[in-house]
């Protein structure tokens, strides 16, 4: 009886052991492919190619659009302090775009998963706050500080889109501080992080083009209103 | 020849379990700095490794050699320890961990904390192996 206790506990420590083992080496080999795939280098030369040029297009345009207003020569009948205030917006929006910060994510062509979290946090902390937030959600709201009375039309646009803007990428980070967790699957680890690091770019391209729409609508209707009188 | 692999582990396996000791023990002084937590309330932490070493002590000093001639035993303690030390090397050294460089204390204490719920399941479970390998049939002297 003794012998055949004795010979369990055996069994029992091998086990236990054993499944320490397996614990231990799925552990150590997920942690190295989770280090390998933290440190993968994504080319997208290809997508950014053409982001590039359509952003480099649109902040052109934009430019162009603003500088059609001078404050000696216009003769319109709006304020020329408001038109003035809606100047100083659409230029504030155009150096926070053009910042070198904001250009070095547009000339990447290699990114990590790092530069998809930078890239996420400047358009969060630069573009949405400080343009979006700062100089354009005024013209969406019915007591706008703003008092260009032709404003009213283009509103509800303006209103749609920073609502959008505001709403869209807390997600994209949040999903990419996720990827330092590796051990329990669930739907956003269901994606390998290769997957990840360049969905997210591409999410907060999106955003980031979308936001460029957004100021070139607004400088169109801005220039249309100068060149209207 | 498994004589010699198994002297090799056994030594190993102690100056693994310091390493891990050391690393675990540095990384949750830190992240209780970080919180203004007493060191206390991560003591249960550390109760596996107490526990590890008790018996690692008994061993040697019973002299216990299904325990300590166990190379399947040996091997996964140095398994269980290099784990430890790898991920404790990764949450201070992986700069490509997006929380690392976002927090910037210079160790990714969330990646760390993730894992200590598998460095007790691991620790706990070399205790229980340990005890269990103590039962054993008295080996019979040559005549």
């Amino acid at each position: 009886m003794k012998k055949i206790l004795l010979e369990y506990a055996n069994i029992i420590g091998y086990t236990i052991t054993g499944l320490v083992f397996g614990l231990g080496f799925f552990l150590l080999f997920i942690n190295f492919y989770h280090a390998k795939e933290l440190s993968e280098t994504l080319d997208i030369s290809t997508y950014m190619a053409t982001s590039r040029e359509n952003a480099s297009n649109k902040l052109q345009q934009i430019k162009e659009n603003a500088a059609v207003y001078n404050q000696a020569t216009y003769n319109g009948s709006e304020d020329i302090f408001n038109m003035n205030s809606m100047q100083i917006r659409i230029n504030s929006c155009v150096t926070i775009f053009e910042s070198e910060e904001g250009q070095s994510f547009l000339n990447k062509d290699k990114i990590t998963i790092q530069d998809s979290y930078r890239f996420n946090q400047f358009f969060q902390n630069e573009v949405l706050n400080d343009c979006v937030v700062m100089q354009l959600n005024t013209l969406g709201e019915t007591s706008s500080s703003v008092g260009i009375s032709s404003l009213s039309s283009i509103r509800p646009f303006i209103r749609l889109n920073i609502d959008y803007l505001l709403s869209a990428p807390s997600y994209v980070g949040n999903t990419i501080q996720n990827a330092d967790a590796y051990y329990v699957s669930n739907d956003v680890n269901r994606n390998s992080i290769f997957d990840l690091t360049r969905d997210s770019y591409y999410a907060t391209m999106n955003n980031y083009q979308q936001s460029l729409d957004l100021l070139l609508e607004i400088s169109n209707w801005y220039k249309n209103l100068v060149i209207g009188g | 020849m498994k004589k010699i692999i198994n002297a090799i582990f056994y030594v190993l396996k102690f100056l693994l379990f310091l390493g891990a000791f050391g690393l675990t023990l540095m990384i949750i002084v830190q992240m209780n700095t970080r919180l203004n937590k007493g060191f206390m309330t991560t003591i249960n932490v550390f109760i596996p490794f107490l526990l590890l070493l008790i018996l690692f002590v008994i061993n040697l000093i019973l002299k216990q050699r299904s325990v300590t001639n166990q190379l399947f035993y040996n091997i996964t303690c140095c398994l269980v320890f290099a784990v430890i030390i790898y991920v404790g090397y990764r949450a201070m050294m992986d700069k490509n961990m997006v929380l690392n460089d976002k927090y910037g204390y210079g160790i990714d204490f969330n990646y760390f904390n993730n894992f200590v719920s598998y460095l007790k399941i691991m620790l706990y479970g070399l205790c229980i192996g340990n005890i269990f390998f103590m039962f054993h049939e008295k080996e019979k002297k040559a005549n």
